[in-house]
């Protein structure tokens, strides 16, 4: 018996996993997809009513929704590009050898560690117009102070700015890590063929460190895009919906108004909407790694 | 005038110092923000000229243990973090094993469905079905849901780590009458110990931090630090400096544990991304 | 802080003389009528509740109910009821609820017990002695479902320092005086804004009740929406010109609590809002205004003075609870007339005519303040916000022009276009 069980060893060690994981999300998952098909406020009176695709389809020509969509990309693309640039930026500047470099790499790691409510907060007070520092700093530069997250035309750039202070460190560690990795003779020989130090960093370094940058952008790429608690704890979606994400609407459908059905058919929107980004994200970059 | 070689390079070291401490400035200024905030009284938060020149006290620290009654979710945040995190090991530390033995690539994509749930799908389906099992109100819907938060980081830190050892190990370990498990117990598991540490460092970090699922399943007794926060926001009057010295409160224990294993948390949130 | 310390250190000796007295109770003969029942509240942060939690072991040692009590924002407090009725959880039994917001979607819902059979047993809870208005907004299809807590009015809290200094000797009467004021207080180089009211679009709707009737409007009747009549839109473009010119910066964001924290700190020189905060603004730990504070009335508008005068809280007991005689027995303890006074007495300004003819209960009120809630109460309307199921999402679609006019966009298009939105929202619930 024992001798069975250690020959399929396998199936213990992997089976119990998966069977747990499918108890905590088959559950949920079956659920929302079910009610995104009907009319539902959540009561235990009133029957749900199976509506279709009624739910999808006023959702798709909702201009909040839509609006929410869009908002969801410029926030993840803006944060993303900028975070690339700062992160892979910094880790070149840093990738000579220096007293303190591991001091260094310790404070660059402690952002994103720490909780993202207490972010929230913290940010909330540098950004307050009269008592916070970025104010005070802005009008020491003599520059006219700005309401941040009061307003909308601030609001989303502002909750930006946190995510790349935040996340600018993980894409900067790995590539640190990456650049650390690297093999030495194509640098090498590069000097000897008399390359210009430019020529090897895009030539050489970026084209060697290209598959790690890769996934430290699709790991960003899947988080930035379900981002939550930083939005939830500053402005809940405000001023207005200027900060109004899928994520954050979802979840206003789902506990400000009661609108089950259509809070549900709005996260399964949102999931295809993540899961089909991740997937084209993968796709090319197995399109890329085969060329390369 | 030109410089010889000397001095040019002293020149080009001092301005990376200048420009490394700027941005490192960058990265630690919200802390230092928040720490000095959190010693002022209300009245010198409000005045800018006392930005720096004021006289700290604790009295806001003496407020989040007392009138906010912050130990509770202190305590249980770490309760939940150290269980959740000895649970997801539990499954997750065979399960990587096998996985990155057998490539079973379909369980690795099962890993990265799990991260894209929007969290927000799970919250009433799980309430129901906790209160079904009549588990709702007690501590087990926070080990459970902690648990599938912790369980794809072990699962992404470890693959990697596993597939790192050479198979000539164990098997060397078979012939000499090992069983598998024996071998995955005394000689994989041991040498492992670095990938652990870091995997199990990296789930109670993203345990401790996790808001979402505790705002809605938890009681006032099992609420843990960043719904206790939150709570603090949304009902009292808007108390900065008190505010400030309970993020110090949330964020220390996190801040000090990366400061002191920044090696292997480092690791950690790189790892998967950079072969080799 | 020191008085917090006290109470708390209060509460700890009266905890553990009700933990002795209830040992020896269980080792003697008399049994309490609950022994080792335990009941979960669920409630608003404010005086009523502080004032409840610290008086629960009296309540445990009368009847033996543990309770245990949680204070959650609104939106939490919501959102943790229509979760648990859902899942038909036990764990919750007794909450409270915002009776004009919720009453119609909990009802319909099903997630509130009928409470008139308790009621008729407790003839000394004297239901009738609550206010008529209060009790209709917690009442459905001739059932009882809450027992209101406390009565809010929308009043003008001001600071009598910046009034001095800006030489205003009489209190605004209109709108028009109103923004007079606000023009002459506001001092943005000194990071003082003349008015803070919520700007927050959805929370925002409550306060502007007062001057979209002042104006002559209002939100909606008989099935109509009717925000983008030419009264309302009137009412928006004062409410917008009156926040983006002499309001606080980042007013977008602000809710009650962002705005209570100006007042208290001296950023705002006129704040209004309801008038069950007045306990932040004259407290000494929490304000720096304390010993400035002024009172007065809402100003009229155009068709006259229409102040909101609501109850905002009502406890209501959970249809799922196991233990719902407990339940009402808790409510029926600190509603009832003794418990009332002694709320009151702390600053909520109670829903019980007899409390309010109880002089000793009505001590902590500053007598300014006394004269402007009689006022308020005169002409008070019974509703702020509009009436539907679907009160949230109405919210919403009505804060858009409120948003609106603060930015100082064009007010007219917005309104139409909310109208039309919310005028499907009535639609659906016909």
């Amino acid at each position: 018996m024992l001798k069975w069980i250690d020959d399929h060893l396998s199936y213990f060690f992997t089976l119990p996993t998966i069977i747990l994981v499918l108890a905590m999300i088959g559950f949920p998952l079956a659920y929302t997809l079910t009610l995104s098909f009907y009319d539902w406020g959540m009561s235990n009176i009133t029957p749900m009513r199976w509506i279709g695709l009624e739910n999808y389809r006023s959702l798709l020509f909702d201009e909040r929704f839509l609006l929410a969509v869009s908002r969801t990309f410029a926030f993840t693309g803006l944060a993303l590009v900028v975070e690339l640039v700062l992160g892979v930026g910094i880790a070149l500047f840093l990738s000579r050898g220096f007293a303190g470099k591991n001091l260094v790499k310790t404070l660059f790691l402690l952002p994103m560690v720490a909780t993202p409510v207490a972010i929230g907060l913290i940010w909330t007070l540098i950004y307050e117009p009269t008592i916070g520092i970025a104010n005070f700093i802005l009008t020491k530069l003599g520059l006219q102070p700005l309401v941040w997250l009061g307003s909308q035309a601030t609001a989303l750039p502002s909750l930006v700015v946190i995510d790349i202070w935040q996340w600018t460190p993980m894409i900067m560690l790995i590539t640190l890590a990456g650049i650390t990795a690297l093999p030495a003779e194509p640098f090498e020989s590069a000097k000897v063929d008399g390359a210009s130090p430019w020529q090897i960093l895009w030539k050489i370094t970026i084209k060697l460190l290209r598959p790690t940058i890769w996934v430290a952008v699709l790991l960003r790429l899947i988080d930035v895009l379900k981002t939550f608690d930083i939005i939830y704890s500053t402005t809940q979606g405000g001023p207005g919906y200027a900060t109004e994400t899928m994520n954050i609407l979802s979840f206003r459908y789902a506990f400000e108004y009661f609108q089950f059905g259509k809070a549900s058919a709005s996260l399964v929107l949102f999931f295809a909407f993540v899961l089909t980004i991740a997937g084209i994200f993968i796709r090319l970059k197995n399109r890329y790694e085969v060329e390369y | 005038m030109r410089f010889n070689g000397k001095t040019a390079e002293s020149i080009r070291s001092a301005a990376f110092y200048v420009v490394l401490i700027a941005i490192l400035f960058c990265a630690i200024f919200p802390f230092l923000w928040m720490i000095l905030a959190s010693l002022k009284n209300m009245v010198d938060l409000l005045n800018m000229d006392k930005l720096f020149r004021f006289k700290p006290n604790l009295g806001n620290y003496a407020d989040v243990f007392g009138k906010y009654q912050f130990l509770r979710p202190l305590l249980n945040s770490l309760l939940i973090g150290v269980v959740s995190t000895i649970l997801a090991m539990l499954f997750g530390l065979p399960a990587s094993y096998s996985i990155a033995r057998e490539k079973k690539t379909l369980y690795a994509s099962m890993i990265l469905i799990i991260r894209i749930i929007p969290a927000v799908s799970f919250l009433v389906p799980w309430y129901i079905m906790f209160t079904k099992l009549n588990l709702a109100g007690t501590y087990t819907p926070l080990f459970l849901s902690h648990w599938l938060i912790a369980l794809p980081l072990i699962i992404w830190i470890m693959i990697p780590y596993f597939e790192s050892i050479p198979r000539e190990l164990e098997q060397a370990a078979w012939v000499d009458g090992c069983s598998r498990f024996g071998t995955f117990m005394k000689i994989i598991l041991p040498i492992s110990s670095p990938g652990i540490l870091t995997a199990g460092l990296l789930a109670f970090i993203f345990s401790w931090n996790n808001f979402i699922f505790a705002l809605v399943l938890c009681t006032d007794k099992t609420k843990t630090l960043p719904t206790a926060i939150f709570n603090f926001i949304s009902y009292t009057e808007i108390n900065w400096s008190g505010l400030m010295a309970a993020a110090v409160i949330i964020t220390a224990p996190i801040l000090l544990i990366s400061i002191c294993l920044q090696k292997y948390i480092i690791t950690g949130l790189t790892a998967g991304a950079v072969k080799g | 802080m020191r008085k917090a310390r006290v109470s708390l250190s209060g509460f700890l000796v009266v905890l553990l003389l009700a933990g002795f007295s209830s040992a020896l109770a269980a080792q003697g003969k008399t049994k309490l009528p609950y022994e080792g029942v335990t009941i979960n509240y669920i409630g608003y942060g404010g005086l009523w509740t502080k004032t409840v939690i610290d008086s629960l072991a009296e309540f445990k040692a009368k009847t033996g109910i543990e309770v245990k009590a949680q204070q959650l924002g609104n939106d939490q407090i919501s959102q943790k009821i229509a979760i648990s009725s859902t899942a038909h959880s036990g764990d919750l039994d007794v909450f409270a609820f915002r009776p004009l917001q919720e009453t119609l979607l909990f009802v319909k819902n099903g997630w509130l017990e009928p409470l008139d059979g308790y009621i008729a047993k407790s003839p000394e809870f004297d239901y009738n002695d609550f206010m008529k208005s209060a009790r209709d907004g917690s009442t459905n299809g001739g059932k009882i479902f809450g027992i209101p807590m406390m009565t809010e009015r929308e009043v003008v809290f001001y600071n009598k320092e910046l009034f001095a200094k800006a030489g205003i000797k009489t209190m605004p009467k209109t709108m028009d005086e109103l923004m007079a004021a606000a023009e002459k207080l506001n001092d943005p180089k000194k990071g003082i804004c003349g008015i803070a009211i919520r700007g927050k679009g959805s929370d925002a709707v409550t306060m502007f009740s007062g001057f979209l009737r002042g104006f002559g409007g209002e939100f909606n009747a008989n099935g109509k929406a009717l925000i983008n009549t030419p009264q309302a839109i009137a009412a928006f473009k004062y409410y917008g010109d009156l926040l983006r010119l002499y309001g606080p910066p980042g007013v977008l964001n602000m809710g009650w609590a962002e705005t209570q924290a100006l007042f208290a700190q001296g950023r705002a020189a006129m704040r209004i809002d309801a008038d069950s905060q007045f306990g932040f603004s004259i407290d000494p730990k929490s304000s720096l205004v304390y010993d400035k504070v002024g009172y007065f009335s809402l100003p009229a508008g155009p068709a006259g003075q229409a102040p909101f005068n609501v109850a905002a809280w009502s406890l209501g007991v959970s249809p799922y609870s196991q233990n719902k005689e407990a339940a009402w027995e808790f409510v029926r303890w600190c509603m009832g007339k003794e418990m009332d006074a002694r709320t009151q007495a702390s600053g909520n300004p109670s829903t019980r005519s007899s409390t309010w003819k109880n002089l000793e209960a009505s001590k902590g009120f500053p007598s300014e303040l006394i004269s402007v809630i009689n006022e308020t109460s005169a002409v008070g309307r019974a509703t702020d916000r509009p009436s539907l199921i679907n009160v949230g999402e109405s919210r919403t679609v009505i804060g858009d022009v409120i948003v609106a006019g603060i930015l100082g966009r064009d007010v007219k298009p917005v309104a139409d276009k909310a109208n039309a939105a919310f005028q499907t929202l009535l639609d659906k619930e016909k």
